[in-house]
């Protein structure tokens, strides 16, 4: 029956990757979050953010997601555009969610105004400005009720 | 001759604190590397929390309270929550010079601490100050990281409780 040991191998190659999806996107280590941590200091570009979003999702957490998301307050006042066009990208959809998450009340209030205004001049224009119009207006009114 | 008394496991302890040596980071840094003329009075410290009255405390080895400072764990609305409450240990201290005085971090770095099923769980300071919102640290004032910072240099930290009450 060649068709079973066909199929056996194929469930051994689903059980495999369901197996190595689970482990990706499981607990971060101590020892992923010390290199996330002395990565997260090093992002200069939309690229080394999608870089550190594949290798380090899971580490999401505490001083590690406070740096990305001052890293993300950044890139949004030096590249908007940059941003623009990667919320563009269907394949690059869970990045950009990624992005528009980290969007928060933990900037400095100068940086969430910077984001709003460049987000109000594309306005009805650009869907993804829509989202950040909205998403800075949340982080703006959580900063001012405390 | 005085090679044959040491065990196999001491002469390894040895190498190590004299590989500690060389590459530059005294074993003596609690006494300023002068073991024989300094001394540690207090030994390792311990910090706690309390949430209610938001003051961050610091105590001795013998629990005795050596300083108090103002401090937070306000946090933002899609981070993964505060930090829950509990005694953690120690991880380690990052320096963090990428962040200015408003910075995420403040200017004094962070002290890191083991929090299961949490990453990156730290004390620190940065932006306008305590009340200032994180993704889970506690956040306290530039000024108090650096007096935390000098403490631990002599008396290094060697556990948070967070939550309180904290004795007085």
């Amino acid at each position: 029956m060649p068709w079973m040991s066909s199929l056996f191998v194929l469930l051994l190659l689903l059980v495999g990757c369901s197996a190595r999806t689970g482990e990706q996107l499981g607990a971060c280590s101590k020892e992923q979050a010390l290199i996330a941590e002395n990565s997260v200091g090093r992002i200069t570009s939309w690229s080394d953010l999608e870089r550190f979003f594949n290798a380090h999702e899971s580490c999401d957490d505490g001083l590690i997601a406070e740096g990305v998301s001052d890293r993300v307050g950044h890139l949004l006042e030096s590249d908007f555009d940059g941003f623009i066009d990667i919320a563009g990208s269907a394949s690059k959809s869970s990045f950009a969610q990624f992005v528009v998450k980290h969007l928060d009340e933990s900037l400095n209030e100068d940086t969430l105004h910077s984001i709003s205004r460049r987000a109000d001049s594309c306005d009805g224009i650009n869907e993804i400005c829509k989202t950040l119009r909205i998403r800075t207006q949340a982080a703006l009114d959580a900063l001012a009720d405390p | 001759m005085a090679a044959t008394l040491l065990s196999p496991r001491r002469i390894r302890k040895n190498r190590l604190r004299w590989r500690r040596c060389a590459s530059g980071r005294t074993v003596y840094a609690y006494v300023e590397g002068n073991p024989v003329m300094k001394f540690d009075p207090a030994g390792l410290s311990s910090l706690c929390f309390d949430r209610g009255s938001g003051i961050m405390s610091v105590y001795d080895k013998d629990g005795k309270l050596v300083d108090s400072y103002p401090a937070a764990n306000n946090v933002t609305r899609s981070s993964n929550g505060p930090w829950p409450d509990g005694t953690y240990s120690y991880s380690h201290y990052n320096r963090h010079s990428e962040s200015g005085k408003t910075g995420p971090y403040g200017s004094h770095g962070i002290h890191v601490f083991d929090v299961p099923k949490r990453s990156g769980m730290g004390v620190h300071s940065g932006r306008s100050g305590p009340k200032s919102k994180t993704l889970g640290c506690v956040r306290t004032d530039d000024e108090s990281m650096e007096k935390l910072n000098k403490l631990h240099k002599t008396d290094p930290l060697k556990s948070i409780q967070v939550g309180g009450p904290c004795p007085g």
